[in-house]
Formats: C-alpha cells, sequence, structure tokens
C-alpha cells in the first residue's frame, strides 16, 4: 500500500507528539480524501469527512498497531463515514460535471470512439452512484486506488472471494447501464481481436 | 463447455489476472471466437473507462491548507458521548409497547367483555332466529345495572320486560362486537342451548337478544353453590350459556 510511515510514528503519537501526529496526517490524507471525495464527489463533505477520520485515529491511538500500516484502518472508518454521512444527506449534491450532460453522440461514430466519450464516463459517473455502497467501496479501492485484491478485501473487511465477487457484479452493473441508456451500442461494438497465440492443449 | 460459459469465466479471468495452466482452453477458444473477444474487448474498454472515470472524480483536488486546523479544532471539542446504548432503548421502547398493549386491551374488554361474555355466547344456527340469552343475578353484574332500561331508551330495539327476565333484541347497530354473528365461533353447544324466549315471539329483524334473568343475590349464590340444582334449572329456565362463573368477570 502507498503512503509509507516512518516506523516509530505511531509509537510517536501513542506517546501523545503531537508533532508526530501531524505527521502521521500529512503522510495518510490524500489516500483518505481521495476516497472521500471519490464516494461523496462533494469537497467540503470530503474534507469534514477526513477531518472526523484523523480525529478518530488519534482518539484510539492507543488501539493503533505500530507494527501495521494504519491506513487500511484509515480507509475503512473514511468510507463508514461518509456512507453514515451520506444516509443522512439523503441525496448528494449534484456536481458541476454533471451538468455537462446531454452531449448528442453521434452514433455513427466509431463505437471504440463513443466508449471514449464523454457521455459515457457521465453514465458511468451516475452508474457508480447507483452501485451498492459496498461494490462501490470495491472499485474504488480497486480500481482508483489499485489496491490488491487482498488489500482492498482487508480494507473492505472481506475475504478475497468475496471482493471478487462484488467487482464482477459491479462491472455487470455498469455494462448493463451502459446500453439502457442508449450510449453504447454493445452489439456493433468491435474490437480488434488481440494478437493471441494459439495455445495448445 | 458452452461458449457462454466460457465467456464468462474469461471475463473473470481476465478482470483479475487469474490465469494458470488451467486457463489453457479459455485462451484457445478466445483466438478463435470473435464473440468472446468482442465480449472480453468491451469489458476491458468498460474498465479502462470506469478508471477514467473514478480519476476523474477526484481530479486534481486535495485537501485544502486550514484541514489541518480543523483536526485540532475538533480535537480540542469534547469527545460527544455515544447516546443511550442500544439495548437501553431497545428496553424503553418496549417498555412503550408493552404499556400500550396493555392499555388497549383493558379497553377493547372495559368495551365488550361486560356485556358479552365471550366463552358462553352460543353460535348461532340462523342469524335470522336465534336467540343470545344471558342470565345474571340481580345482586351480581354491577356493569349491567347501569345497561338496564337504558339500551332501550337510547336504541330501537325490542325489550319485553316478563317478571325478572328482560329480553331485548337489539338492531345490528345496537349490537356489541363480540355478540355479532360474524364474530361468533361457529359450531359448539348452539345444538343444546335452548332460546329463553320464543323465537317466534322476537322480531325477524335485529340481531339476537339478550336475555337477562334478574335473580336475588341469595338465589344466585345458592344455586352456584349447588352444581346439581343448577343442573336442575336449566330444565325450567332459559339455558344460561352467557352466564360467567361465579367470581369471574362481568
Amino acid at each position: 500500500m502507498e503512503s509509507k510511515q516512518p516506523d516509530d510514528l505511531v509509537e510517536r503519537m501513542q506517546g501523545g507528539d503531537v508533532d508526530a501526529f501531524e505527521e502521521f496526517f500529512n503522510t495518510y490524507k490524500r489516500p483518505v480524501f481521495a476516497t472521500a471525495l471519490a464516494i461523496t464527489r462533494d469537497p467540503f463533505l470530503a474534507e469534514e469527512v477526513l477531518q472526523d477520520c484523523f480525529v478518530k485515529a488519534y482518539r484510539v491511538r492507543e488501539r493503533l498497531d505500530p507494527t501495521r500500516s494504519p491506513l487500511p484502518w484509515l480507509q475503512r472508518v473514511t468510507i463508514n463515514l461518509c456512507y453514515s454521512r451520506i444516509s443522512r444527506r439523503k441525496a448528494l449534491s449534484e456536481p458541476l460535471t454533471s451538468l455537462i450532460t446531454n452531449l448528442v453522440v453521434d452514433l455513427a461514430t466509431p463505437p471504440d470512439q463513443v466508449v471514449e466519450s464523454r457521455e459515457v464516463l457521465e453514465v458511468l459517473q451516475r452508474g457508480i452512484d447507483a452501485l451498492p455502497p459496498k461494490q462501490q467501496t470495491a472499485v474504488i479501492l480497486y480500481y482508483l486506488h489499485g489496491y490488491s485484491l487482498a488489500e482492498a478485501a482487508e480494507i473492505a473487511d472481506c475475504n478475497v472471494g468475496t471482493m471478487k465477487s462484488r467487482l464482477h457484479y459491479a462491472l455487470k452493473a455498469l455494462r448493463i447501464r451502459l446500453p439502457v441508456e442508449r450510449r453504447i451500442p454493445v452489439t456493433a461494438v468491435r474490437q480488434p481481436a488481440p494478437a493471441m497465440r494459439r495455445v495448445s492443449r | 463447455m458452452s461458449c457462454r460459459r466460457i465467456r464468462r469465466e474469461l471475463l473473470w479471468l481476465v478482470r483479475f489476472g487469474d490465469f494458470d495452466a488451467g486457463s489453457a482452453p479459455h485462451l484457445e477458444h478466445l483466438a478463435g471466437c470473435q464473440g468472446c473477444r468482442d465480449a472480453v474487448g468491451l469489458d476491458r474498454a468498460l474498465v479502462r473507462q470506469l478508471r477514467t472515470a473514478l480519476a476523474e472524480r477526484i481530479g486534481e483536488a486535495s485537501p485544502s491548507p486550514s484541514v489541518w486546523e480543523g483536526v485540532l479544532a475538533r480535537m480540542a471539542q469534547p469527545e460527544p458521548s455515544m447516546g443511550r446504548p442500544w439495548s437501553a432503548r431497545l428496553a424503553a421502547f418496549l417498555r412503550a409497547g408493552s404499556a400500550m398493549a396493555g392499555a388497549s386491551l383493558a379497553l377493547v374488554l372495559a368495551l365488550n367483555l361486560e356485556l358479552a361474555p365471550i366463552g358462553a355466547i352460543p353460535a348461532p344456527a340462523s342469524t335470522d332466529t336465534e336467540v343470545v340469552t344471558a342470565t345474571i343475578s340481580a345482586g351480581r353484574g354491577a356493569g349491567l345495572r347501569h345497561w338496564e332500561g337504558r339500551a332501550p331508551a337510547a336504541g330501537t330495539g325490542l325489550v319485553r320486560e316478563i317478571d325478572s327476565t328482560i329480553t331485548w333484541r337489539p338492531t345490528p347497530s345496537e349490537q356489541l362486537p363480540l355478540a355479532r354473528p360474524s364474530l361468533m365461533a361457529p359450531g359448539g353447544e348452539d345444538a343444546d342451548t335452548a332460546p329463553a324466549t320464543d323465537p317466534a315471539d322476537a322480531p325477524a329483524v335485529g340481531g339476537p337478544a339478550v336475555v337477562i334473568n334478574l335473580v336475588p343475590v341469595d338465589a344466585a349464590t345458592m344455586s352456584s353453590s349447588n352444581p346439581t340444582d343448577e343442573s336442575g334449572e336449566s330444565d325450567d329456565q332459559p339455558a344460561a350459556p352467557a352466564v360467567p362463573p361465579a367470581g369471574g368477570p362481568t
């Protein structure tokens, strides 16, 4: 996982060293903020979650294991805080980027360009928002942060098989969503055949 | 192996890079199947676009420099209390629910059981002619006293008074819920229960009649203390299925 920490950072923080806590904060704030922003799509809300997450980390610092990276724990707390806040808000504030919609895609455009289009990205954004929280978390951890399956499973507190299953169903949901919104004519998409060697048994 | 199944497994393999020696049939199939290549290609395009969409969500945004001050300010605040534990809240909820249920039950009993003993009401064979009888001693049944004479004035049902017996045939609107034929339990002892009055005397309209025999306190006490006498009475007196046992609810 990213954001390597100095070996004694957590230990110093546990000793009440506020400077160590600031260093701890600066070390992990980016991935935590990225997760919060990816889920909430609201920078202000993401900053609130970030602050709450680190305040909580400071309050339970005695329970942190100095021998392990605190990042999985921080990410898990961040995810929980995000979804609890989202459920309180009921509806997410609409980001500015969503205003750029209704860009008519010319269906005569070659399919690969359709896939690359702006509108498909918007459809995907809405599709990600519509995913169940567990699948959304899996997608963010695996495809955004690039965590391995084992790391993502550790953060999401599940096993690797479950993480694979969540990713599988998330992709399936997104793929189904695309033709419904008439953005990708699935049957028309023709990818060039990969240059693969025949594998003999 | 069907193409559909191979395609499903291929997508799994490609997504998670789980290729191994056992994947050779899948790769061989992929090389010769245009449909599967399309499916895999579309899936890879989807993943690529998904990564782009996710990266777009966070963009170049980073937390503002004032976030650290916000963290320090929140740390200075007292830790919020966790509130009452869930077990205490559950117990309070159950207590409130039990109290409401008990009050509702008491209300229902007070409104219904006073005049319509549940266990002794005979089910009617015919709703037009069947008569519901009830006998109560004059010295007991305080709840009935206020009812005597009031129901005829309040309603339109036929009331007959012969000696110490009051017969009241309420109209459907005057019937208590528990005495309505539709709510009575079917079958049982109704066949052996003699009506208090001749059904021919009762009007055809309206619900089952209630016959109340006013018996002196002493007689009621004696009859209740001697079961044989009580059974003997049943030959001469109307059957009293609606009479609660001595000491029972009125």
